[in-house]
């Protein structure tokens, strides 16, 4: 034994100069909530799906830590035309199978994503490109349909690139278990509902901060901070706020937290017979809100009320709008000039333990509505379920109701926000505005960045000052515990990449 | 052939079966059972009168109140059993929460023993095709995964206090079902029904007069016993978030939320969880109690 | 007898046909996948264009047909989240089940039944107050609360056991003595009774004047007689072990099928329900006629008519 720790010593010192060129080593334990379905990286979209295919399969472009935008597989890219993107891939990276990323492996990976065969759920980020087009080696341009100035943040998420040889010659079953990528992990088991063990990659031309990573999957969140206390995981995510001060009381585990893309707000189905089709009204079940209440007791501070619906992490985000104030007396003098003085009962829906103590914020809300006169019955609904009852709420015999939702802004764009919960062609609002939905499109269509950003800006303060289209409440944090010997920053985007965790 | 096998023991038993002592002396004498009836008693006042009990608006928050420790750990003594974590009187809501855990439980066990009784009695009098029929319908629900039945109801539909009560009734009244029909079918062969068939007696007649009042036992028994099992059968699906939706306060819920709070507001997870337990000792006492002065031979209900 | 099993088996078609009905039916119910299956960021024509894709905007019946005719072939689709063999990924993470029930099983039947003897060999003891007093109580804690406090205990302050997850066996002492706290109680209790009673029977009674060795022959005649009831017991518990410990799997992260059948409703991915169903009503099938078949051999008075 003792002459083991002695050969340790001397191989590491043998190991030493090589520096931060050396190989990487250690061994970290991630414990995970969510469920990773498939290694197939074209077919799914999901939160955990695009945890774990990072640590596999790269794309052109990606978001840094802090959340700006940064090159991977792409050296550099431009718009040649307003509907052509030319990129210029990185020289000299091989797959994990030895083959070389080249335009054609972009080309096939694309093609792949957009057949319709595939059934792939990544098709609607992508459904705007044309064709792609092989120029040399090294150069692919992405033709679209019309000018698309979203599809460098979708690249920045999706769109993964694989060898087209070995995709072409297996079936779905085989590569949704044996993925082959460029990323800097390679996955070398994977136990489904149990773990997935990474191990480094030794092709990769970005190193992963330790040689093995395994991911375990843990639904129950007790448990998951009891693993992480007794040692039998490094770091965890989805930590309840209330767990938080255990965590820390520990002394050997820390709580890393930072503010995410994730903005919850409750949407109002706004139609004939509803008594918020009136803008008092809205502004009434606004300003009756007492959202630092919320965020310090029931979130533990582990939120930031936000003015709209963009963080200020977000493209389009407009730093001069403040959030609602708390208001109860404006809030009952409003609600008596639109004749509602006594108040009026309805229902509003949450779907069960989807968003981070969202049933308990919801419940709070519902008191503070209830000193205005606001009866608000809150209805804790399976996640299927509710979609079904929000698809109907434009039908005639349905009653105008309200929903508590929250949207990731994985794409940091204002874009993307206002296109799902704002305009009234999204699938999940409520609203329906001609005019906002004309200077939606507008700026969407605006390619000149700087002035699309004011377009955007113009419209959060069209919503927070005079359209009051739904009730925006604030941006959860996304918390992680972690062992003190961890290395580790939190991500803008609010993911936990095991390629980035490392030891001390 | 399970209920032949049932029947056959029983009828074996029925010879052994001893004199029925007295039912309230034998609770004085019954110290187990006499806690599980005090414990029983005093659950059912405090959800009959929690208004009166209860010291709070079990709904009335104080967001800046909350997770306050009970009073005999925290200064200022207003909160008696503390605070939960929208800082509602944690006391109150357990008051309250005995409504809804007795209330489903009870309703649960009334509402499958009728049913199940029902089923019970057609299959075991009628026997042959309806019986047949009836017995398979018994199969198909226990070949079914409960939790699965109740998480695709509750998607259907929706929770709520009512379906919380039919989803758990749906795999429990097969007991009744099943026990039942094994009794009417020994008793069905009895002297007293042969003659009161023999003089022309219609079928509903024999049943109501002559077959319920000897299988009611039973089906007293089995209630009292499954009384206890659906209070925990309905905090596990809160548990699972398919319970009672809130403000409602049922100790189910109150545990699945308090859960959290597991490490910094005891509290929250142990009160309802004790609460739970205290009440199930009690029913299944009671339940215990009841199948000795009732009817001994039905030992595996 | 083979007779018996033959019709036995027939009737067990019927019931996995109707069973298999009523899942399907139930399902679509829910409501429609596609909505689950796209994030709160997808147009009414992405939702379209998927559900053409999928084939869920055919009619109900062209769907059930599509369906039966290749469950038929044992063939039960393919998972719309996993991309792969329903029933394989099904078959995948039945030994974790059948591990948790079984062990579960085993620590209700080895605990159990001998405690239950003693206790009903002491009479009236300490020993057997004490059996009687905690079984009474295990049977009255909610097992996912006692799970938890396992964790916190074993896991968290004594650092004795793992917290979570499938592995070797000090992975599974805490979730199958979870699971099993119920059915142990419930078995124990039993068997005090079923106990109880032989030892009363009059034959015992003389029989131990004989001596100790004709004592224990007989007595295991007795209990054979009247085990019938712990059979049916042990029946129902094994039953309900295979299908109903998800609460169990969820707090300790078990790779089991409860928890992959509560995702996959989740989500909507009917073809892994469907196989799921399936298996496990085979299983409940499978049980119940091992417990008849066990009547006949404990009974010989019961006949196969």
């Amino acid at each position: 034994m003792k002459k083991l720790w002695l050969w340790m010593v001397v191989l590491s010192l043998l190991l030493l100069p090589v520096g931060v060129k050396a190989a990487p080593k250690g061994k970290v334990v991630l414990g995970m909530a969510g469920a990773l379905t498939t290694f197939d990286p074209h077919t799914f979209s999901s939160l955990p799906i695009s945890m774990h295919h990072p640590n596999v399969f790269e794309t052109l472009l990606a978001r840094a830590p802090d959340g700006s935008m940064t090159n991977q597989l792409a050296e550099s890219y431009k718009m040649v035309s307003p509907k052509v993107w030319e990129f210029k891939l990185r020289k000299g990276v091989k797959f994990s199978n030895g083959d070389p990323v080249n335009a054609a492996a972009v080309k096939f990976s694309f093609e792949r994503i957009l057949d319709p065969k595939m059934k792939s759920r990544q098709y609607r980020y992508f459904k705007s490109m044309a064709k792609l087009e092989v120029v040399d080696e090294h150069t692919v341009r992405i033709h679209t349909k019309k000018p698309d100035p979203m599809l460098p943040p979708f690249l920045a998420i999706y769109g993964f690139i694989v060898p087209p040889d070995y995709y072409k010659k297996h079936d779905k079953k085989h590569l949704s278990r044996n993925p082959v990528g460029s990323g800097p992990f390679v996955m070398k088991k994977w136990r489904k509902g149990q773990e997935v063990v990474y191990e480094a990659n030794p092709n990769a031309w970005r190193k992963p901060r330790v040689k093995t990573a395994v991911v375990k999957f843990i639904p129950e969140s007790t448990t998951r901070v009891s693993a992480l206390i007794s040692g039998d995981v490094d770091v965890i995510d989805n930590l309840p706020p209330a767990l938080s001060e255990r965590v820390r009381a520990s002394g050997k585990t820390d709580v890393i937290a930072k503010q995410s893309p994730r903005t919850n707000y409750i949407l109002m189905v706004i139609k004939e017979g509803a008594p918020w089709m009136d803008v008092r009204v809205r502004r009434a079940m606004n300003l009756a809100i007492n959202r630092e209440a919320i965020t310090k007791n029931v979130m533990m501070g582990f939120a930031k009320s936000v003015a709209i619906i963009q963080g200020p992490a977000s493209f389009g985000f407009n730093p001069e709008l403040k959030p609602y104030p708390y208001d109860p007396a404006q809030a009952k003098k409003l609600l008596a000039e639109a004749g509602f003085a006594k108040g009026f009962s309805f229902d509003v829906y949450i779907p069960r333990g989807r968003f981070m103590m969202g049933k308990e914020a919801l419940e709070g809300i519902a008191g503070q509505w209830a000193k205005v006169g606001l009866k608000a019955n809150v209805r804790v609904m399976e996640w299927g379920a509710m979609k079904k009852i929000i698809f109907s709420k434009y039908k005639k015999n349905v009653k105008p109701f309200l929903y508590y939702l929250a949207r990731m802004n994985t794409a940091f764009s204002a874009e993307h926000m206002f296109a799902g919960a704002i305009s009234s062609r999204s699938a999940y609002g409520g609203f329906r505005d001609k005019g906002v939905d004309a200077m939606i499109n507008d700026a969407r269509s605006t390619l000149d960045n700087k002035s699309r950003e004011k377009k955007y800006q113009e419209i959060a303060r069209v919503l927070r000052h005079e359209k009051v289209p739904i009730v925006p409440l604030y941006q959860t944090f996304r918390i992680f515990g972690a062992n003190k010997k961890i290395d580790w920053k939190p991500r803008a985007d609010g993911k936990l990449i095991a390629a980035e965790v490392g030891l001390k | 052939m399970r209920e032949q096998a049932l029947a056959i023991q029983e009828t074996m038993e029925l010879e052994a079966l001893p004199e029925r002592p007295k039912v309230w002396a034998s609770l004085w004498k019954d110290k187990s059972a006499l806690l599980g009836c005090v414990i029983l008693l005093s659950v059912v006042v405090m959800a009959v009168f929690a208004p009166l009990l209860a010291p709070m608006d079990p709904q009335a928050q104080l967001l800046d109140r909350n997770l306050k420790p009970p009073m005999w750990s925290d200064g200022q003594q207003i909160y008696l059993l503390g605070t939960d974590h929208l800082g509602r009187d944690f006391l109150s809501r357990l008051i309250y929460g005995a409504r809804i855990s007795l209330l489903v439980g009870f309703f649960a066990v009334l509402l499958t023993g009728c049913f199940g009784l029902c089923v019970g009695l057609v299959a075991g009098y009628f026997g042959g095709k309806v019986d047949f029929l009836l017995m398979r319908l018994v199969d198909l629900v226990l070949s079914f995964p409960f939790i699965l039945l109740a998480l695709a109801t509750i998607a259907i539909v929706g929770p709520s206090l009512v379906v919380l009560i039919l989803v758990m009734s749906m795999r429990i009244w097969v007991i009744y079902a099943r026990v039942v029909r094994g009794e009417v079918l020994t008793l069905r062969e009895q002297e007293f029904v042969q003659a009161a068939r023999s003089i022309g007696g219609s079928h509903f007649r024999i049943i109501v007069r002559h077959i319920l009042p000897n299988v009611l036992a039973p089906v007293i028994i089995i209630a009292s016993l499954y009384l206890g099992r659906m209070i925990i059968i309905e905090a596990g699906l809160s548990f699972l978030g398919l319970g009672v939706p809130p403000p409602t306060p049922t100790w189910g819920g109150l545990l699945s939320d308090g859960k959290v709070h597991l490490y910094t507001s005891w509290w929250v997870v142990t009160l309802p969880g004790l609460a739970i337990t205290v009440t199930v000792l009690g029913a299944n006492l009671v339940g215990d109690w009841l199948r000795n002065v009732l009817d001994p031979r039905l030992k595996s209900v | 007898m083979a007779g018996y099993v033959v019709k036995r088996l027939i009737q067990a078609i019927v019931l996995l046909k109707c069973v298999m009905i009523i899942v399907f039916l139930l399902l679509h119910m829910t409501g429609d996948p596609v909505l689950v299956m796209l994030d709160t960021d997808a147009t009414h024509e992405d939702i379209e264009h998927l559900r053409k894709l999928m084939g869920f905007d055919q009619p109900l019946h062209v769907q059930y047909g599509r369906f039966f005719s290749n469950a038929l072939q044992g063939n039960f689709g393919e998972s719309t989240e996993h991309g792969e063999s329903a029933m394989g990924l099904v078959l995948e993470h039945f030994p974790a089940t059948i591990e948790m029930a079984v062990g579960a099983f085993a620590f209700a039947v080895l605990i159990g039944i001998p405690f239950g003897c003693l206790a009903a060999f002491r009479e009236g003891s300490t020993y057997d107050k004490g059996c009687v007093g905690i079984t009474v109580l295990m049977q009255a804690v909610p097992d996912f609360w006692l799970a938890i406090m396992f964790i916190m205990f074993f896991s968290v302050t004594l650092g004795l056991l793992p917290s979570f997850g499938r592995g070797g066996w000090e992975h599974f002492i805490m979730p199958a003595f979870a699971a099993s706290t119920y059915h142990l109680a419930r078995l124990a209790r039993l068997m005090r009774s079923q106990m109880l009673e032989v030892l009363r029977q009059d034959y015992i009674t003389t029989a131990r004047a004989k001596g100790l060795s004709e004592k224990i022959v007989l007595m295991v005649h007795a209990l054979k007689n009247s085990s019938i009831p712990i059979v049916t017991v042990m029946g129902l518990d094994l039953g309900i072990l295979l299908g109903g410990t998800v609460i169990i799997e969820v707090v300790f992260a078990w790779p089991g099928v409860g928890r992959l059948v509560v995702d996959s409703i989740a989500n909507r991915d009917f073809p892994i329900v469907q196989a799921a169903v399936f298996l496990l009503a085979s299983g409940f099938v499978i049980i119940n006629l091992a417990v008849d078949l066990v009547y006949a051999y404990l009974d010989p008075r019961i006949s196969y008519e």
